[in-house]
């Protein structure tokens, strides 16, 4: 009798067992979750409160600096410091992500972004966003607009911006907002300041030719 | 249990079967006062924390440092359905098993007391058993010869046996550990697998302890596959295989079904440790880097990132320990401490000291080397040293030291 049971009990666990087992190959997660544990293309957490119901209209300038977290993490999605300080956030170093939403009417977008003061380096950076590639070489200490064209409404687009850095600079980070056993300065690529919505494609440099 | 080639290595492996009645009874009563001891001796250590607490803020903020916070949250608030951000970070509790938080979450229900005294008086109860069960274990694997006081001494006064007390799950695993040992020295498989099954829901390393039970417990079905049994005895060895290895995952399964209810991710608790910047890396590397980074100077400096070389020697240490244990023929011992820290070290040496240092083998290994001084003096000697060293730790850990971390 005891040993039918323990090898019934055994059978059913090794049933349960299987369960747990497909439950970890097929979790049941939601977007934000996906990108942020499983795809890891994300970093900072949008709370359920700020994504359940209808997301607010983009305002034509967001000035990360003005936005706490965790609106910052709709923006901000990978390599950031997401408390923002007072002018805006410091991206990590060799690379982040931005997500660019799309904004009824915007025909392009404009990010305001500042390096680190000398003695660091000027920093190369190069920014996908929507197949579009923009490569700038930015002096340190500089603040600079970067513009990219939005595709008309309709039309596919990724929203998910690349960003890599060929150098870094150093930054100090403000003691009141290191964790504990963290460094006292931070490797950073670029910091953004703002992304700004406008109505028009930029127009092309001129090219002398 | 793989005892009996132990048992013949050991003799003191046959006697509690050969001695007679009134030497066991005797054996008993000397265990029953070193429990008692090993109680009022830590009772009164935790009075001495809690005093020396006293100008670091009191006890609940001075003793409560590191993860201690995230048991205290689990323990009052249960786990979160999502992350929050912690200082620049998205984390979460998930990584912290359910076993420590969920008996202390129990006993706060039942007695009224804070998060805080309930996870301390879970981890005091739990170091106490891990002392009884210990004694009975050493007992059987070291021989009568052993100096049992000095044993429980040795626990009292050991320089970071201050995370027993704390509200971590250092002594939960201690004590469950043991009782693993203890099951499988004195061949109760079922005790074996229910023993695996808590030391999962403890610990992520707890796994650990599967394959030891599974190559065990298969290496006896095969008695079921002789020549000249009946079926029912052919029937009762495969139960008496199948059944403590299908318990010994049930604790991380639990678990796992839980977080999958909760997040929609079996594998949460792994995920996580995405936020603490821990990811899988040779474990080779690892040590490789943190010897490297020759970063002493950081232990002199409380708040700087916790030193990668000081985390770094305690793999070799480890190791040592693990050849001596090998060389004893204590193969469940030296499986436990080496893949503990071979697991650990796949993800960097960060918290390496504490997971030496507070591995229940390690310190049955730290016993056997007391066990082998014989002037009285010296162990004495030792013991006072190691009083002020611990002191000299409590009071780190009161400034938060990520050297303790």
């Amino acid at each position: 009798m005891l040993t039918t049971l323990k090898l019934l009990a055994a059978a059913g666990l090794g049933a349960a067992y299987l369960a747990v087992a497909f439950m970890a190959k097929h979790p049941r997660v939601d977007a934000e979750y996906d990108a942020h544990y499983l795809h890891r293309s994300a970093n900072c957490w949008v709370p359920l409160a700020l994504r359940s119901g209808d997301p607010a209209p983009l305002p034509p300038v967001i000035e990360i600096g003005k936005i706490g977290y965790p609106e910052t993490c709709r923006f901000l999605r990978w390599r950031w410091y997401y408390l923002p300080e007072a002018w805006g956030a410091w991206s990590l170093a060799n690379s982040a992500k931005l997500q660019v939403p799309r904004r009824p009417g915007a025909r392009a977008v404009e990010l305001t972004v500042r390096t680190a003061p000398p003695p660091n380096p000027a920093i190369p950076v190069r920014f996908v966003l929507n197949g579009h590639v923009t490569e700038e070489e930015i002096p340190p200490g500089t603040t600079t607009t970067i513009d990219f064209p939005l595709p008309p409404e309709g039309e596919a687009y990724n929203p998910e911006m690349n960003l890599s850095f060929g150098k870094h600079g150093i930054v100090p980070i403000d003691p009141s907002r290191r964790r504990r056993n963290a460094p006292k300065e931070s490797y950073v690529g670029i910091g953004l300041i703002a992304i700004r919505y406008l109505p028009e494609q930029p127009v092309p440099a001129a090219t002398g030719g | 249990m793989g005892s009996r080639h132990d048992a013949l290595v050991n003799p003191a492996g046959r006697l509690p079967q050969a001695a007679p009645r009134v030497a066991r009874v005797r054996a008993q009563d000397t265990i029953t006062w070193l429990v008692a001891l090993a109680a009022g001796l830590t009772l009164l250590k935790l009075l001495l924390y809690i005093a020396a607490a006293q100008p670091f803020g009191g006890a609940e903020q001075a003793l409560c440092e590191w993860d201690c916070q995230w048991y205290r949250h689990t323990i009052q608030n249960g786990y979160d359905p999502e992350p929050r951000l912690v200082t620049e970070h998205d984390f979460t509790n998930w990584a912290f098993f359910p076993l420590f938080p969920l008996l202390a979450r129990a006993l706060k229900f039942v007695t009224g007391l804070s998060a805080f005294w309930a996870g301390t008086a879970v981890s005091v109860l739990c170091f106490i058993g891990f002392a009884a069960v210990s004694l009975r274990y050493r007992e059987l694997t070291r021989g009568p010869v052993v100096r049992q006081t000095s044993w429980i001494v040795l626990l009292i006064v050991f320089p970071f046996s201050f995370y027993f007390l704390a509200v971590y799950s250092e002594s939960t695993y201690l004590f469950v550990t043991a009782l693993l040992l203890l099951a499988v020295r004195t061949d109760r498989p079922t005790g074996a697998g229910v023993a695996t099954a808590l030391l999962t829901a403890t610990r992520p390393t707890g796994v650990l302890a599967i394959p030891y039970l599974a190559v065990e417990r298969l290496w006896h079905a095969r008695l079921a596959f002789r020549p000249g049994l009946d079926f029912a005895t052919r029937m009762r060895i495969l139960a008496d295989s199948a059944f403590p290895l299908a318990l010994a995952p049930l604790g991380i399964a639990l678990y796992m079904a839980y977080l999958y209810w909760l997040t929609g991710d079996a594998l949460a608790f792994s995920h996580i440790q995405l936020a603490w910047e821990r990811e899988f890396v040779n474990p080779l590397k690892s040590f490789y880097w943190g010897v490297m980074k020759a970063d002493w100077g950081a232990l002199l400096d409380p708040h700087s990132p916790q030193s990668q070389i000081y985390g770094a020697m305690f793999v070799p240490i480890a190791g040592i320990t693990c050849l001596w244990l090998l060389w004893r023929r204590l193969f469940l011992e030296t499986w436990l401490l080496g893949a503990t820290v071979l697991l650990a070290l796949t993800t960097g040496v960060l918290s390496m000291p504490r997971f030496v240092l507070t591995n229940p083998v390690f310190l049955l290994a730290l016993g056997d080397g007391v066990d082998r001084i014989s002037s009285r003096t010296v162990r004495i000697s030792l013991a006072a040293v190691a009083v002020l060293l611990q002191a000299y730790v409590l009071y780190l850990w009161f400034l938060e030291s990520s050297a303790l971390m």
